[in-house]
């Protein structure tokens, strides 16, 4: 006999009560191990994407707030940028380049020259270009300058980026190559006078998609600027060195060239990112006190379910404790017989609610957790990571699940203490009498 | 030892009710000898509860006193009442009282956890006393697959378990048809020869009364002897 057997047969004498006590337990632990799981998955979700805000910002400041762009003087194209497709009429000399690089500070230099070629509309079957032409960029063929400073697209579907001793080969835009010239890698195409050998094949947006990468050699000769390119990207080590740099290309070149610099957003880029940090450390600490409260609130509920459900026990057995009294069974007895009872309950629906809170949690989370999205792109051209951030759904650890039904087994005893006391106090006659 | 197993000395048991107190139990003596069969009578009100309640070990009187085998009870402190109870006194009650969960053998075997047999003996003397009432083949029965007869006689196997110096019975036969009861006191009579128990039967039916070997009436709260 003992105390164990008459609690585990005093449980089951309520079938359908006992049921509902106990999943309304469980819901309560489930609650317990699934919100802590959620939350710690959430905020780690969340310090990843704050690593990944700051790596790229680390590498904005590396790779593009170091960036400096000298070209042909302003005044040639009406104040539109040096170097880009529609500022390539301008060109400055190919030696300054050199020079350049020997400006304390300086990593890199990246001369371009960038040039367009029209497409015969009788060779443009089909094609859904905006205008018959195709940009061509000539670039130096350094692979560690391209691999440290994406000279070339990174995006290549086939084939690869142009080497070293790639002179006659070209990097063509996917539009291109399907659409326009219908060659695959391997093949050749001619433009112009010109022939090169198509080693890769990039995808871009409809702009980039129409654009062809060559060796700088093959563009000065295609377009017969020898000596000439029409950008120098200049790179330096460092943001602090960006001030430098200018310094001495405006001393040594003074008007002649043009240089342009990030700095208008380098300015804008630290304080969006402190914002970040900000939002998410506020979502953070809001989703915790969320938390905090939630598994508080399951807590007590457990509890109280659990203290109920014993008192009703107690009213109901009144008389049974009498008898056992009548019988020489001690208060102690009677005290841990309740007891028992109310560990087992709340052992059962523990392991109820490990269940519900493993199968449940994505459900469970979704509802107790709000989901939260963060602005971490950065404005303008600079695309930061994902902006999109939801409460993750893990399933609770092992280590949560028996921390759970160490929490429901506790609860189960917390919560029939004062029943089981107020058990033990009752008189044998008059429990006796008690009907 | 005493050549009486159970004695009262000038038992009063006073209730306290707002400005009244009505006395419950007064100046009662009684003695009753080793494995004597006696029956108290008396109409409801007389105090037979009270009396039990306080032979019993269930209540402490206002004064007076209470030996069991020698041990004055009511000089005991209420943690130590427990253990008077499981191996000195044996209930029987009007409703039986069994517990509805367990079976005539765990009913049976239940006071045994707080008496003095071992272990491994319980559940062969549990049987053994199932067989004495005669309900051997019910044991795994629980009470509501008993009739009122049989679960009365689980009850006084019960009460039997850990041999008590005295088994009160409190109207045992109050829920139980005549014919029924008349087993019930006979039972209870050879029992008491066979276990020698000493038997203080409670009840206000002169006739089961009349099997007892010595008649006691209680009237408001005095006893009179027969």
């Amino acid at each position: 006999m003992g105390a164990l057997k008459m609690a585990t047969r005093d449980i089951w004498r309520r079938k359908v009560r006992t049921f509902l006590v106990i999943i309304a337990f469980g819901l309560s632990i489930a609650i317990l191990i699934t919100i802590p799981a959620a939350a710690q998955a959430y905020s780690s979700s969340v310090e990843t994407t704050v690593e990944n805000i700051g790596s790229a910002y680390q590498s904005f400041i590396s790779n593009v707030a170091t960036e400096i762009t000298v070209g042909p003087p302003q005044e040639n194209f009406g104040g539109m940028p040096s170097g880009g497709p529609f500022g390539g009429r301008g060109f400055i000399d190919e030696n300054i380049a050199e020079n350049i690089a020997s400006i304390p500070g300086v990593v890199a230099v990246v001369p371009e020259l960038r040039g367009f070629s029209s497409l015969s509309s009788a060779e443009d079957q089909g094609y859904q270009g905006f205008r018959n032409f195709m940009i061509i960029t000539g670039i130096p063929l350094n692979s560690s300058v391209d691999e440290n400073y994406g000279i070339q697209p990174s995006n290549i579907v086939s084939g690869r980026a142009l080497n070293e001793n790639d002179n006659g080969c070209i990097l063509l835009g996917s539009a291109l190559a399907e659409n326009y010239f219908n060659v695959t890698v391997g093949q050749s195409v001619n433009i112009g006078d010109y022939s090169f050998l198509v080693v890769g094949i990039f995808a871009g947006n409809q702009m980039s998609n129409r654009e062809a990468y060559v060796s700088l050699d093959d563009a000065q000769a295609m377009f017969d600027q020898l000596g000439k390119v029409s950008q120098i990207r200049v790179f330096a080590d460092s943001v602090g060195d960006v001030d430098n740099v200018v310094n001495a290309i405006d001393a040594a070149y003074g008007d002649s060239v043009s240089v342009t610099t990030q700095s208008s957003l380098l300015q804008t880029i630290p304080g969006f990112f402190q914002g970040v940090e900000e939002n998410v450390s506020s979502r953070l600490a809001q989703m915790a006190s969320l938390a905090g409260q939630e598994i508080l609130i399951a807590i007590v509920a457990g509890g109280l379910i659990v203290c109920f459900t014993m008192i009703y026990a107690v009213r109901e057995r009144t008389k049974e404790i009498g008898i056992l009294k009548a019988l020489g069974f001690t208060n102690r007895n009677i005290t841990s017989q309740f007891m028992v009872e109310g560990a087992i309950i709340g052992l059962t629906g523990g392991l109820v609610g490990c269940v519900i809170g493993s199968f449940g949690a994505p459900l469970l989370s979704s509802i107790l957790l709000p989901n939260a999205s963060i602005p971490t792109g950065f404005s303008g051209r600079f695309l930061g990571p994902s902006s999109q951030l939801t409460a993750q759904i893990v399933m609770p650890s092992a280590a949560l699940i028996l921390f759970g039904l160490g929490v429901a087994v506790l609860l189960g005893v917390v919560g029939s203490l004062y029943p089981s006391w107020w058990a033990s106090r009752k008189r044998p006659a008059e429990a006796l009498r008690y009907e | 030892m005493s050549e009486y197993v159970l004695e009262a000395k000038n038992l009063t048991k006073v209730y306290e009710a707002g400005e009244n107190s009505v006395a419950a139990l007064s100046d009662v003596n009684l003695q009753v000898g080793r494995g004597e069969f006696m029956s108290i009578m008396g109409p409801s009100g007389s105090g037979k509860t009270t009396l039990l309640s306080m032979l019993g070990c269930f209540d402490k009187p206002t004064s007076g006193q209470v030996v069991i085998d020698g041990l004055d009870v009511t000089a005991m402190r209420e943690s130590e009442l427990p253990k008077i109870r499981a191996e000195k006194v044996g209930f029987i009650f009007q409703a039986f009282n069994l517990i509805p969960t367990l079976t005539a053998l765990e009913n049976v075997e239940l006071p045994m956890e707080r008496g003095k047999i071992p272990k491994g003996k319980r559940k062969g003397r549990a049987l053994k006393l199932l067989g004495s009432v005669g309900l051997e083949d019910k044991a795994g029965r629980k009470p509501n697959r008993l009739s009122a007869g049989e679960q009365q006689r689980v009850a006084i196997a019960r009460a039997l378990a850990n041999s008590p110096a005295i088994i009160l019975a409190d109207e045992p036969t109050g829920n139980l048809d005549s014919k029924t009861g008349q087993d019930i006191i006979q039972l209870l009579r050879e029992l008491r020869r066979e276990e020698g128990s000493t038997i203080i039967l409670v009840t206000h039916d002169k006739q089961m009364a009349s099997l007892s070997d010595r008649m006691l009436f209680l009237r408001d709260g005095k006893l009179l002897k027969s």
